[in-house]
């Protein structure tokens, strides 16, 4: 749009320079007629129309290309928007062939479960199953919660980053147990502290929680973890870094696609659906995430939300 | 004593075989139906106590079967097992006369409690609280359509979740609601958020509350559980 506002000012201009400079010849500030010994030519006459025709050719150019922009923009809209809905409706299918089957095995443990003179073996491997039967629920709950989630199920209200973080934090230390807490917090406080956030503070929590739990997660307990919020003109940053064992470069591409586990996710709990719930959440929020890692090293996940727009 | 009578309907015959057995052991005499007609049918000639009903089912579907028996002045308790997500979706199911609903997949020993509860829950009074729009505790009056709450005629500033727990726990007077069911109703996704979330609602109620009514003594904290509405509760269509 800014693009086209300036070519129709130059087309503009292009116009009113010709025509001033045919005013001048007129008034004889230009000297008109030109070779007025040889030929009668009229300058201001041909300034006039130059100006005319270069005006007229800068302008339609300046349509034809804001038109074949527009239009290649519409196309992209139009294939990610069905991109996007045929994966919702992939899910939806999912979720509908898998509910059913997941919650006839659920009723049939139970009452297997429930029957008498079971021996100890039995009921081990009926707990087992039982527990199986769990995690196939957790993932069709999972799969429904990313699916159902879009911009209407957001509230926004100003969120207070401090509060917030300090909140996923003590619920990230208490889930891993009794190990001294290792996650440090740094806001930035001067010349100001940052403001607040636009958002939900119930979907945010969940948010940091996961990365928290993350960075815990592929780090040895020793390891300290960081938490560091910046801003950067609208924006809040919110660095989470820890130096576990990283994520190997050709995975990092892949890390926030459903389902997808690295390499060195193997033997550590995980539905496949966190990180890609995080994204989604975050970018709901009009924000954005990013990763750098180095294997070995460590890696820094970076949130961007925007920050409330002072009234004032 | 008779036994009291469940009616399931689902158009998965395994899920009935399944469900058959289990409610029997807790005690029910257990009627199925696998399709929204013979549901309504039965529903006539067998009288049951309660109905277990699907949502999704081919051609007459459960919120089909729901709006019949309500229109034909069949209040019998009914349990939709559904897949309602959205909180306007499962505000909808309960506006057309559902008495409780569970997502599928649900935990089966979830489900003979929800029996247990919706039965003790209408035993005591003729037409559930779940049917009308008003809810009526004193001078509180919460608008399930208008998802308003007002005391003494003055609107109280309540976010819409907010507006969603205290409806629920209106709902079921003098029970106990466990944190990680309202998470499940008024959320929507029960067990991936923290239940602190429903903490700062109940904050944020009985701040307003505060505010207008000069009292908080509507809800009791049940520590490390949950909380309960302590005062009777009236309905108003």
């Amino acid at each position: 749009m800014r693009r086209l506002i300036i070519g129709i000012s130059i087309a503009i201009s292009m116009v009113l320079v010709g025509f001033g400079l045919a005013w001048l010849a007129d008034r004889h500030i230009l000297p008109n007629p030109l070779f007025a010994a040889t030929y009668q030519v009229d300058l201001a006459g041909i300034l006039a129309r130059l100006g005319l025709v270069f005006g007229g050719l800068t302008l339609g150019l300046v349509l034809l290309f804001w038109g074949i922009q527009r239009h290649l923009d519409g196309e992209k809209t139009k294939a990610e928007k069905e991109q996007i809905s045929s994966q919702q409706r992939f899910f939806q299918r999912l979720d509908h062939e898998m509910k059913n089957p997941v919650t006839i095995m659920r009723l049939g443990i139970v009452n297997l479960q429930q029957s008498p003179g079971l021996s100890g073996e039995q009921r081990d491997s009926l707990a087992r199953i039982s527990q199986q039967a769990q995690r196939l629920q957790k993932l069709v709950v999972d799969l429904r919660l990313l699916n159902d989630l879009d911009s209407s199920s957001i509230e926004r209200k100003p969120v207070n980053l401090k509060a917030l973080l300090e909140e996923s934090i003590a619920l990230s230390s208490q889930a891993t147990g009794n190990e001294a807490p290792r996650i440090a917090l740094s806001i930035q406080q001067m010349p100001w502290p940052v403001s607040d956030v636009l958002g939900d503070r119930d979907l945010l929590v969940l948010v940091f929680r996961n990365l928290l739990d993350n960075a815990l997660k592929f780090s040895d307990a020793g390891q300290p973890v960081e938490v560091r919020v910046s801003e950067d003109g609208n924006t809040a940053i919110v660095d989470i870094v820890d130096t576990g064992s990283g994520i190997p470069a050709g995975e990092i591409s892949q890390i926030f696609e459903e389902l997808y586990r690295g390499e060195n996710a193997r033997g550590i709990p995980g539905s496949g659906l966190g990180l890609k719930l995080v994204e989604r959440i975050v970018t709901l929020h009009n924000g954005g995430i990013q990763v750098r890692s180095k294997p070995e090293k460590g890696s820094v996940f970076t949130v961007r939300l925007p920050l409330l727009q002072d009234a004032t | 004593m008779a036994k009291i009578r469940l009616m399931i309907v689902d158009d998965e015959v395994d899920l009935l075989a399944e469900l058959k057995p289990l409610m029997e052991r807790s005690g029910y005499e257990v009627l199925s139906a696998i399709n929204g007609e013979q549901a309504l049918e039965l529903a006539a000639s067998a009288k049951p106590d309660l109905i277990v009903l699907d949502m999704l089912m081919p051609r007459v579907d459960g919120r089909n079967v729901l709006r019949r028996l309500r229109e034909a002045g069949n209040w019998t308790p009914v349990i939709l097992l559904t897949k309602v997500n959205a909180p306007v979706e499962r505000i909808m199911s309960l506006q057309e006369g559902a008495d409780d609903y569970l997502n599928k997949p649900f935990d089966p020993l979830e489900l003979v409690a929800r029996v247990q509860a919706v039965l003790r829950r209408t035993q005591r009074d003729s037409m559930p609280l779940s049917s009308y729009r008003y809810l009526i505790s004193d001078k509180l009056e919460l608008d399930r359509q208008g998802r308003q709450v007002q005391y003494g005629g003055k609107l109280l500033n309540l976010t819409s979740r907010a507006v969603g727990v205290l409806e629920f726990l209106m709902l079921n007077p003098h029970e106990i609601v466990l944190r990680e069911r309202l998470l499940d109703e008024v959320w929507g996704w029960g067990a991936t958020l923290e239940t602190r979330a429903v903490d700062m609602r109940i904050v944020e109620i009985r701040k307003a509350l505060e505010e207008v009514a000069g009292q908080t003594t509507f809800i009791e904290t049940i520590i490390g559980r949950g909380y309960r509405f302590l005062m009777n509760v009236t309905g108003k269509p």
